[in-house]
């Protein structure tokens, strides 16, 4: 079945409609940098294939997303890629102070605020923003060339500021101490066995029963519950913070929290009480009545001698270079 | 019924367990799964909204598995501190118009149980002001005054109907006697009694209004209409006179008190009743001079400062009350800046506090805005489109902000720092094209706001501006 005509590849609708070109151009106020037209298409197609992935897009779709686009921050970084000056200047003039307003505030969010820490986090972006880096033609590459206007230009500042902290601790090994309980553990420890007294010969089944439902009933959550959970039980975040995050009040992410609580309880319920079919050699085995999952959940609360971190492969996630396109 | 209690806790108990284990599964889980970590721009749009649906759901399931990424939105939300979904911030976000906002909340009740008690303590707050602002304008106004204070006919004929009467401009002689040379006067705010994020006009039987009538005599409020029909001219000529004026009446606000939000500076700061200069006896004078000297500055710099050369020469005795001060009967900056001493801030004293209450901006009449994010410790200046001067402006949050103005204009911030203008409704414009003053805005977000026309016309937008909608009036 032919492609039809109205989806082509970002560049080629774009190339194709000149005049959405210039309207973006006269939005985005180019001429205050000098900022040829040529250039700013240029800039609009990288956000494009960006967004679409290289996949066709019919006008529509694609007049929408760049209307969406923060444009004048979109020409002023572009225009910063290429060198310009008074871009560069306009640029000094009115992001440096809240660069280093945001770095401060970061470091105070981890504890180490400090003016002079402060503005050496601040300013060790503005090298990268120049454009230190050589791409694979040998030529300068500015950080401003990974911006693609899909959010506000001090967002965006922000954002890779952020990276720069994070990342330096990690690779420092200085934990934030929030995830020092969870990163000292080993991969693949235990937690220490609880004596519960006489041992029960299904205890096992049970917490193998229960971690298989929890499994299960974790990947039916959406998404965004799932990142609840992770932030106030890995990242021991507080419902604020988790708010402040998530763009909810902490009241809505409390009642979020409980409900998918709840939901993984009764999930795990109704799993123990299914008989699970024999299968790979292993024989059937009956669901559990009320008392075997009140026991069942008793011996889960004593503690978890499964390492799920076993279970699923684990994967470290360090990255130190500027992002890619 | 204690068995049942033991059997909830321990179901809790039992829930919490559970989550505490699965919190363990979500950080050890294979986060190559969920794809490689975002870049910089998809961090800094999710963090916005500005994500589409299934991008949201995509990297949300990401960050569900990532500490790093976590740490990342967490430690960029630090740098922003926006503590407040936008939608939820729109009912408790206060945002500055003249109008009187009506006694209703925007917020459901039930919801707002801290919120519901603020709100008590502000009612309460705010008769004590007003009783402590009539106190005030008593004992600085002096006896003889009372025979002379001028009906604030002129203006109340001029005013839109659902406006109070804007009190008198205070003559010259009246500005040094009711200012304390040893206070830092800032100009008080009679603090709003309820919350809301409406800028509508209150109705004159309103809490609000009473509060305004009652807080300063002259009915200072906290927000107030500037009638559309005063333009710009007699606002800039009223502007050096309220400046000078008894500072518990005025309806700018520098304190961070939840009613004190909003309120643009407006002719309708109490007064003392207008006396023109000319018409002054000698006594009157004198004692002019006497206060005068007692702050700053001699008697001729204030006899100057009352009327201006050409002016009508109002006639107290008739009770004319507000003199007519030209553009030329400004003070000088000199003046202007000894009288800075006394009210710091009234002339730029519109103030739009952000939910957080960090982030403030201040508005001008001039059309200066200024933002501190430091709760009013430093402000820096911002350059919005308008030159004309706004009169109200909603604060959404710490980036997020509405401005409306004269003659149509519209701004809005999305970042906090750079402002843009916003196509009017063109369905507005009256005779000739004209566009009305903007007397009103709310917001809920980036995208959706209402605005209000002086003559109570509204009209809503929810793509930005982009398109309007007129709204039926209730």
């Amino acid at each position: 079945m032919p492609k039809p005509r109205s989806l082509a590849s970002p560049g080629e609708v774009l190339s194709q409609n000149a005049s959405l070109v210039r309207a973006l151009l006269a939005r985005a106020k180019c001429e205050r940098w000098g900022l040829p037209e040529r250039d700013f298409a240029e800039s609009l197609r990288r956000s494009a294939e960006k967004r679409f992935g290289g996949s066709p897009c019919s006008l529509q779709e694609l007049e929408g997303y760049l209307n969406s686009l923060h444009l004048e921050d979109l020409g002023l970084a572009h225009a910063c890629s290429l060198g310009i000056e008074p871009a560069w200047e306009f640029f000094m003039a009115h992001f440096r102070q809240d660069l280093r307003s945001a770095a401060s505030a970061m470091l105070r969010a981890s504890g180490g605020a400090d003016d002079a820490r402060a503005a050496e986090l601040a300013d060790s972006l503005y090298a990268e923003l120049y454009g230190v880096r050589a791409g694979p033609d040998g030529l300068r590459k500015s950080l401003f060339e990974y911006f693609h206007g899909r959010s506000k230009l001090s967002t965006w500042l922000r954002a890779v500021l952020a990276q720069k902290q994070v990342d330096l601790f990690r690779t420092a090994g200085k934990m934030v101490p929030l995830e020092d309980d969870r990163e000292d553990e080993a991969p693949g420890s235990a937690p220490a066995r609880v004596d519960s007294g006489a041992a029960d010969p299904k205890r096992d089944t049970y917490l193998m029963r229960i971690d298989r439902a929890l499994s299960a009933a974790l990947a039916g959550l959406a998404p965004r519950d799932r990142m609840i959970l992770a932030c106030y039980y890995v990242d021991q975040l507080t419902l604020a913070e988790i708010g402040r995050n998530l763009r909810e009040h902490e009241s809505t992410v409390s009642r979020q929290l409980d409900r998918t609580r709840r939901t993984l309880r009764e999930s795990v319920t109704r799993a123990l009480q299914q008989e699970i079919p024999a299968s790979n050699g292993r024989r059937a085995e009956p669901g559990l009545d009320a008392a075997q999952i009140e026991l069942a959940f008793e011996y889960a609360q004593q503690d978890w001698p499964f390492d799920l971190s076993a279970a699923l492969s684990l994967r470290a996630t360090t990255q130190n270079e500027p992002p890619e396109e | 019924m204690d068995s049942r209690d033991k059997g909830e806790s321990k179901l809790d108990r039992r829930r919490e367990a559970l989550a505490g284990r699965i919190g363990e599964a979500l950080d050890a889980m294979d986060s190559h799964n969920a794809g490689d970590c975002p870049d910089g721009e998809i961090l800094a749009a999710y963090a916005e909204r500005g994500l589409a649906l299934e991008e949201t759901a995509k990297w949300e399931g990401h960050f569900a598995t990532c500490s790093r990424c976590r740490k990342i939105l967490l430690v960029l939300d630090a740098s922003a501190a926006t503590p407040l979904a936008e939608k939820e911030v729109a009912g408790i976000g206060e945002p500055a118009a003249l109008t009187l906002a009506p006694p209703r909340r925007a917020r459901p009740v039930s919801e707002g149980g801290p919120r519901w008690l603020a709100d008590w303590r502000v009612r309460w707050l705010a008769p004590a002001l007003g009783v402590a602002a009539v106190v005030v304008l008593l004992v600085l106004r002096p006896p003889w005054r009372e025979a002379q204070r001028p009906a604030s006919e002129t203006l109340v004929a001029q005013a839109p109907k659902e406006e109070l009467p804007l009190p008198p401009v205070p003559a010259g002689e009246d500005r040094f006697s009711r200012v304390a040379p040893s206070q830092q006067l800032m100009p008080q705010t009679a603090p709003r009694p309820e919350r809301s994020s409406s800028s509508e006009p209150a109705p004159l039987n309103s809490p609000a209004a009473s509060l305004a009538k009652g807080g300063a005599e002259a009915g200072a409020a906290v927000d107030k209409t500037l009638s559309p029909e005063a333009g710009k001219k007699k606002f800039n000529d009223q502007r050096d006179t309220i400046e000078l004026q008894a500072p518990s009446s005025s309806s700018a606000s520098s304190s961070n008190t939840p009613a004190s939000q909003a309120a643009m500076p407006s002719p309708a700061v109490p007064p003392p009743p207008a006396k023109p200069a000319r018409n002054m006896a000698a006594g009157e004078a004198a004692q002019l001079d006497a206060g005068a000297n007692s702050v700053a500055g001699s008697a001729s710099r204030e006899k100057q400062a009352v009327t201006a050369p050409g002016a009508p020469a109002p006639n107290a005795a008739a009770g004319v009350p507000i003199p007519q001060i030209s553009s030329e009967a400004r003070l000088n900056e000199r003046k202007v800046q000894e009288f800075a001493l006394i009210r710091p801030l009234q002339k730029e004293s519109a103030v739009l506090k952000a939910p957080s209450g960090s982030t403030l901006w201040r508005i001008g009449m001039s059309g200066s805005v200024e933002r501190s994010t430091d709760a009013g410790k430093v402000w820096v200046l911002q350059a919005t489109p308008s030159p004309d001067g706004w009169l109200a402006g909603a604060a959404v949050s710490d980036t997020i902000c509405w401005l409306v103005g004269r003659r149509g204009a519209i701004a809005r911030t999305l970042d906090g720092g750079h402002w843009e203008s916003v196509t009017p409704p063109s369905q507005a414009a009256g005779l000739n094209a004209a566009m009305p003053d903007w007397v009103g805005v709310t917001a809920a977000d980036t995208q959706t706001a209402t605005i209000t026309a002086g003559d109570g016309r509204k009209f809503a937008t929810a793509d930005g501006g982009k398109t309007w909608q007129q709204q039926t009036q209730k």
